[in-house]
């Protein structure tokens, strides 16, 4: 078997509107400075792009990455992101998922795909340790993403669209077996170029440079992961949908489109109730010992059990308790290529325009009669569906409801509502994608009351430090419940009594980011890379990439007036008495450290100072 | 009655974690269980009382409201347990 370097250096630029096709190689001057996946996919983006393009026309630029990880041992090494200017916010997008595909493509001896284009007639693209090829999809094109991966499995791992991403639904999603990468309608964007998918069959074996580095560095890193409460036992046992009952209980998740702190019939669509009732087994991406996705029995019929976001947008936010219908409209948002956190956000949006008398439509909280018709509508751009296929924000623009349309920078709101965790608030109005869950989440450190829910102090600090080491992360790739284990199973976190830990986190914050703990993460990269990355360079990646994603918007008129939350939620008490967010307050602090100024635009010292070349 | 130890009853609900660790065969999902404990005792003895290991990212609510592992108990509380979040 052919030994290909974690760190191949070789990715393919395709161009599908003239058929070329190119091997470039990474400079090792962005190899260093943007490491892999989300930063060197940015990094080809910015390079490349001209500002003002429109998403969905030719000039868009579609980049698939892997990180160093993917495809070696190391804790959830099958990773890879999806990279574009969403046709939903009409900013930069990164979009990550598991699956095969990617370590195929490590395994074919390819670090990422540049796609530049768009094909005259549906295509997909074949990889192999060959090489590349431009193919024919017109017998592929119309169907679903399930179909089309069974009927072609012999070819290899697929990364695909559907019907959504054919019909250019501004939240489409590209699908790996049955992993998504479903925000910011990356599959628009591949649809949108004619390309019906890539497959990828590499038949290589992925080594790290410095071999034994990275099995001491595995090896300590995989039994953390096992050691860890959450990812040895929780999320073994009973998936992301543990958080329902958590975030459930402490007036977090979205019910009736964030207008309900609570929904009284919560445990019916809990992780628990799905363990008891529906569970056939666990179900996870390449080398995952984790293996957080199962496979549930839903009325007789074997599917994806659904994943938290998913239960809360189609469940509470919708008031709806039915597990087996989450679980169908789950597998039908799958097999056309959808995001359940928009699509689940749109239809609560459209409910209450309903109910309003703005839109008039069939749609009511609580009842499901009517979902499964329009997840197919909004799939096809039927009727109703055409105008949901837009999204929260331009649908609010067309019909009115402003004040109630959930969503950031046209980025619907992830299942978390910020009233209960104000630090989460920040982190969704200054993630550069728009309201994602993946960057500068401080949830959970608020929901477990290191951080006050309510208030200002050390959020500015945290959400920052999270959204650069998660961006960082991002780039290595580590999937987010891998970073967990790494930044908690040390003696100094296990040793620290918790009233020291938040004392630090609130009254000593500067001291808390700079401590946070980053070995593993550095020892892994380090082991694949071959040279030693240390925890500042580690932590400066990161915050490159961050501020190299903002310039990037920047260019595209993104200012600090897109910096903020929906109108209901800074305005509308949920919880009676509840304090407001203070956003202003910590957006100040949140600048500041940035190095931003009062526009929100990166300083030049800034920019300097993180070694980003201005073009 | 000076000597004799007060005891309180409270309703106890566990979730995450703690659900699939609890092997009280009277715990049931619905409801949860019933535990007799004695005057100030607090959340974290009843993890003790059901045999179940304590962390600190553990999260506690009293009657609806957020209470920390040491909160003290009263005669007819209702505590849910809930173990530590992550991403979803």
């Amino acid at each position: 078997m052919k030994t290909i370097e974690a760190v191949n250096n070789k990715v393919v630029e395709i161009d599908l509107t003239s058929g070329t096709i190119d091997v470039i190689t990474v400079a090792e001057n962005d190899r260093r400075q943007y490491l892999g996946g989300k930063g060197l996919a940015l990094k080809m983006i910015y390079d490349r792009i001209k500002p003002g393009i429109d998403p969905l026309s030719a000039e868009n630029i579609l980049v698939l990455m892997s990180g160093p990880t993917t495809g070696t041992a190391a804790p959830t090494g099958g990773r890879y992101v999806i990279a574009a200017k969403s046709p939903l916010t009409g900013i930069f997008a990164t979009s990550y998922l598991g699956g095969h595909f990617g370590v195929n493509l490590k395994r074919a001896g390819y670090d990422g795909v540049i796609i530049h284009g768009k094909a005259e007639i549906p295509s997909y693209i074949n990889i192999t340790n060959e090489g590349l090829s431009i193919e024919d999809a017109s017998s592929l094109w119309g169907l679903d993403t399930y179909e089309l991966q069974e009927k072609q499995m012999e070819k290899g791992h697929w990364a695909v669209i559907g019907p959504a991403g054919e019909n250019l639904v501004r939240y489409a999603a590209v699908v790996s077996g049955n992993r998504i990468a479903g925000r910011c309608g990356m599959g628009a964007v591949m649809g949108s170029k004619n390309l019906k998918g890539l497959v990828a069959n590499g038949k290589g074996r992925v080594v790290a440079k410095n071999t034994e580095g990275f099995k001491k560095a595995t090896k300590i890193a995989q039994n953390k992961v096992k050691a860890h409460e959450n990812t040895g036992v929780n999320m073994v046992e009973l998936g992301t949908a543990q958080n329902v009952m958590i975030y459930g209980t402490s007036g977090i998740m979205p019910v009736k489109n964030y207008r309900k702190p609570y929904f009284d019939k919560i445990k019916n669509i809990s992780a628990e109730k799905i363990r008891d009732e529906h569970f056939i087994k666990n179900h996870g991406c390449f080398g995952c010992s984790i293996k957080c996705g199962r496979l549930g029995d839903f009325d007789g019929k074997k599917r994806v059990s659904p994943e938290y976001e998913t239960i809360a947008l189609l469940g509470s936010n919708l008031e709806i308790d039915e597990l087996p219908k989450i679980a169908e409209w789950n597998e039908t948002l799958n097999r056309l290529g959808m995001d359940s956190i928009s699509a689940g956000n749109t239809i609560g949006f459209a409910m209450e325009l309903n109910e309003k008398g703005m839109l008039k439509s069939d749609l009511e909280f609580g009842k499901t009669g009517n979902i499964d018709s329009i997840l197919e509508k909004i799939a096809y751009r039927k009727g109703l569906g055409d105008d949901l296929a837009e999204g929260v924000k331009r649908l609010s623009d067309k019909y009115g409801g402003k004040e109630f349309a959930i969503h950031v920078k046209g980025l619907e709101l992830a299942a978390y509502d910020p009233r209960g965790c104000t630090g989460q608030g920040l982190g969704y109005a200054t993630a550069n994608c728009g309201a994602t869950h993946l960057s500068g989440a401080t949830h959970s450190v608020e929901v477990g009351s290191y951080l006050h829910s309510h208030g200002t102090r050390g959020k500015a600090h945290m959400v920052k430090m999270m959204q650069d080491v998660t961006d960082v992360a991002n780039s290595s790739i580590f999937c987010i419940q891998a970073q967990y284990p790494f930044l908690e199973e040390n003696p100094t976190y296990r040793n620290t009594p918790k009233f020291i830990l938040k004392f630090v986190m609130r009254y000593l914050p500067a001291i808390s980011a700079a401590t946070i703990e980053l070995s593993d993460f550095c020892s892994l990269v380090s082991g694949i890379l071959g040279y030693e990355i240390n925890h500042k360079e580690y932590y400066k990646i990161g915050e490159r990439i961050f501020n190299l994603e903002r310039l990037m918007n920047c260019r595209e008129g993104i200012d600090s007036s897109d910096d903020t939350l929906p109108q209901r939620l800074l305005g509308e008490e949920l919880i009676a008495g509840a304090p407001p967010i203070e956003l202003g307050k910590m957006m100040m602090k949140y600048y500041k450290l940035r190095g931003w100024d009062n526009n929100g635009q990166p300083k030049p010292t800034t920019l300097e100072r993180l070694d980003i070349a201005v073009h | 009655m000076l000597g004799k130890k007060q005891q309180i009853k409270v309703n106890v609900e566990l979730f995450g974690g703690l659900y699939v660790k609890i092997s009280n065969e009277e715990y049931s999902f619905e409801s949860g269980i019933e535990l007799n404990l004695a005057d100030k005792s607090t959340p974290k003895d009843i993890l003790k009382a059901l045999d179940l290991p304590f962390f600190k990212s553990m999260i506690f609510f009293v009657n609806e409201e957020r209470a920390s592992a040491n909160a003290r108990l009263k005669n007819g509380d209702k505590i849910i347990c809930l173990t530590a979040a992550s991403g979803g």
